[in-house]
């Protein structure tokens, strides 16, 4: 789960540079999508293959969907905090998982 | 006690106008500016509160809905404060939240100016939010448009100077600039002239810093027959309307007017203008001459001038040896101000300004008349002249920018010019008293006058007839025989001090290089550094205190600007950081040094002159 702790970070950086109105955090938004798109795949193989649900796959995929859609709102601050609590949160999960 | 009742009470407390002015508005807030469709607090998931706005059909929410004091704690990371003299401005105060987040950063002697271009936001943070600790900040002021903005402006005016502005840190607070566009602009463009302000004074600090200080030393021996301005409070009588006489192409047009005001009211002509108001038969009551480097022949070809004369202490000591009539003191400066308030109890301070017209117009509002006229200011090119005759004199700049005129189209000026407009603006505002008049019929205008000719602005007034030559021979000199022996004692201290000065400063110079010597070798923490760092302590205190340094201090920081400018930008490294204070602290001490050696035979000169006065 290196990678689940790599966007951890990375929502980290992105957060504090929307909360400074600082555009370069559409570039970790950019990374953290694709990071997050090779994670989901990495857990429903894995949910799959050991028949054991870790995670509820929908659900992060539903907090990425409130996050755009605060974003087309350009309510950046929201999108920054749906990632940094909600969606930070449920990698959590993924890490604690693994740590168990 | 309510949240808003507290508020309310902390700005009595800080500032009884700004109170004033508050619950003046409060019953009438709908006539404010930015008015919003409504303003909401709703608490957030970790119980703190986020504000949010409706402006027209949409909503804006403030704050983070999740955790906002963590946010504004994150946002204001963007921002350091290391230098010893920020300014940080900042453009909206919402609910107080990023403000405070700034607060914490700043340093003790920090300033911070927070323009709030919504009154509605402004009032439901005082009745939701405890804004205390940054009501009662003096290094904060908060400014509200429609309410106070003024406030901002004047005090940042003030405080932004040549060895902050690298410093300066101009702040948003989130949403603001979107939803307050107009509001933003123009605080934007509030700030730019307010740098250009403290540039402009820098420079000019600069430019007459040595020969301020020598021409001071050669006016001293007018001390002794001289008057101050205060003198004249008690004696012209104030209800008269007071005209000042600029330079300006548009003087032209009022000639006949002044001719035939003469002894209705006080005319105060600017020295530029004097030539062209005598060779037509007009003799102003008083003529104005105050800058250092003026040119003799910008005063007066004539040598017989006798019209009172209001100067500074610095005026050009040319000029002054010219004149023949009554020297009266506007301005002495720190150095001879101080002889004046152990003597008088006062020191005559109008202060300074880069114009001769707006010093002409400040000492009209310090003797206290209540109706000004202005003749001449155009402030504006008419066709290429700049001033009356004909004359096209652009020291400054070719640049020309286009300002509003008084017939309401746009007119072509200069920046200096536009600083001068900004300086009546203001003024004219904080003395809403006092009802001013500008007679031209083109040129730029200046908001908070009334526009009518000179004939119509004095014509009102009585049929008095006033000579003002007759009341200012009753007026004796400022000091008499045994106050000019003090003034004498005074002057005889301050050449010794010179000596110990320089013996002092020398010190310096050799103190500073043991301390580059032992930093460079390793050394910063040892005790033969923090013994060297008392000894530059005792040294300085020493030097700061005496009277006469003060005013040779504007010449001293000439002689080593560029270092004193950098010195207050300061990284993070502390060795760099110690060598750069400790190479800057040499440099001063030697500039003292070399400016004592300047000042000593100038002050030796002026003393005998004086004496034998």
């Amino acid at each position: 789960m290196e990678l689940a702790k790599l966007m951890q970070e990375k929502i980290n950086i992105m957060t504090e540079l929307f909360y400074q109105q600082n555009t370069n955090a559409y570039q970790y938004l950019n990374v953290i999508l694709e990071g997050l798109t090779q994670l989901i795949n990495l857990l429903v193989q894995y949910q799959a293959e050991n028949n054991e649900k870790i995670l509820d796959e929908q659900e992060l995929l539903q907090s990425i969907t409130e996050a755009f859609t605060a974003m087309q709102e350009g309510d950046n601050v929201l999108l920054a905090d749906l990632f940094s609590y909600n969606i930070k949160e449920q990698l959590q999960t993924l890490i604690d998982c693994e740590n168990k | 006690m309510s949240l808003y009742d507290l508020n309310l009470s902390a700005i009595a407390e800080r500032n009884g106008r700004w109170h004033e002015k508050v619950t003046e508005v409060e019953g009438k807030k709908e006539q404010l500016p930015n008015s919003l469709e409504g303003v909401e607090s709703n608490v957030t998931r970790d119980g703190n509160f986020a504000v949010t706005i409706i402006v027209g059909d949409r909503k804006v929410r403030l704050n983070s809905g999740f955790r906002p004091m963590e946010e504004a704690e994150r946002w204001a990371k963007q921002y350091s404060f290391q230098n010893v003299t920020n300014v940080v401005t900042m453009f909206g105060l919402g609910n107080g939240y990023f403000c405070k987040a700034i607060q914490k950063k700043l340093t003790e002697e920090g300033h911070f100016f927070i323009y709030e271009p919504s009154p509605d936001i402004f009032f439901h943070a005082l009745e939701e939010y405890d804004l205390r600790d940054l009501i009662l900040d003096e290094r904060i002021v908060i400014g509200v448009e429609g309410i106070n903005e003024f406030d901002v402006h004047i005090a940042l005016k003030e405080a932004l100077n040549i060895t902050n502005l690298r410093n300066h840190e101009i702040c948003v607070h989130p949403q603001y600039d979107e939803i307050f566009k107009d509001s933003w602009s123009e605080f934007k463009e509030d700030i730019k002239n307010c740098v250009s302000h403290a540039v402009i004074n820098h420079n000019t600090m600069m430019y007459f810093a040595k020969v301020s200080m020598t021409n001071t030393l050669q006016n001293i021996k007018y001390l002794r027959q001289c008057n101050t301005f205060i003198e004249l409070r008690e004696v012209i009588p104030t209800d008269l309307p007071v005209v000042v006489v600029a330079a300006g192409p548009s003087v032209e047009e009022s000639i006949e007017g002044l001719r035939k005001m003469k002894g209705k009211g006080i005319i105060i002509a600017v020295d530029r203008i004097l030539d062209f108001l005598l060779d037509r038969e007009i003799v102003p009551d008083f003529v104005v001459s105050v800058d250092p480097n003026k040119l003799i022949t910008n005063f007066s070809k004539r040598d017989d001038v006798a019209v009172p004369l209001f100067c500074f202490m610095d005026s050009k000591a040319g000029i002054m040896e010219r004149h023949k009539g009554k020297k009266i003191f506007c301005n002495v400066g720190s150095f001879i101000g101080e002889i004046f308030e152990k003597i008088k109890g006062y020191a005559p301070l109008v202060p300074t300004s880069a114009s001769v017209a707006t010093v002409a117009f400040s000492i009209a509002v310090q003797i206290g008349f209540r109706k000004i006229v202005l003749v001449g200011q155009d402030l504006a090119y008419s066709g290429s002249t700049t001033h009356a005759g004909g004359i096209t004199s652009n020291p400054y700049s070719s640049d020309v920018i286009m300002v509003e005129g008084v017939d309401g189209n746009k007119v072509p000026s200069r920046y200096d010019w536009q600083e001068f407009i900004m300086w009546y603006e203001d003024v004219i505002k904080l003395y809403p008293q006092i009802e001013v008049i500008d007679t031209k019929t083109k040129g730029a205008k200046i908001m908070g006058t009334k526009n009518m000719s000179l004939e119509e602005a004095v014509s009102i007034e009585n049929d008095k007839c006033l000579d003002v030559q007759d009341v200012l021979e009753q007026i004796p000199p400022t000091f008499s025989d045994a106050e000019f022996l003090e003034v004498v004692e005074f002057l005889k201290e301050n050449f010794k001090i010179l000596d110990q000065i320089k013996k002092k400063a020398q010190d310096g110079v050799r103190v500073c290089c043991d301390l580059i010597d032992m930093t460079k070798k390793g050394r910063l923490q040892s005790r033969a550094v923090d013994r060297s760092l008392e000894k530059v302590r005792s040294i300085n205190e020493f030097i700061l205190e005496q009277p006469i340094y003060v005013f040779m201090d504007a010449a001293v920081k000439q002689n080593f600007q560029e270092k004193f400018i950098d010195s207050t930008s300061l990284g993070t490294d502390e060795v760099s950081n110690s060598l750069k204070v400790f190479d800057t602290t040499r440099s001063m001490f030697h500039a003292i040094d070399e400016v004592v050696s300047e000042l000593k035979p100038v002050l030796k000169e002026a003393m005998d002159s004086f004496i034998e006065e």
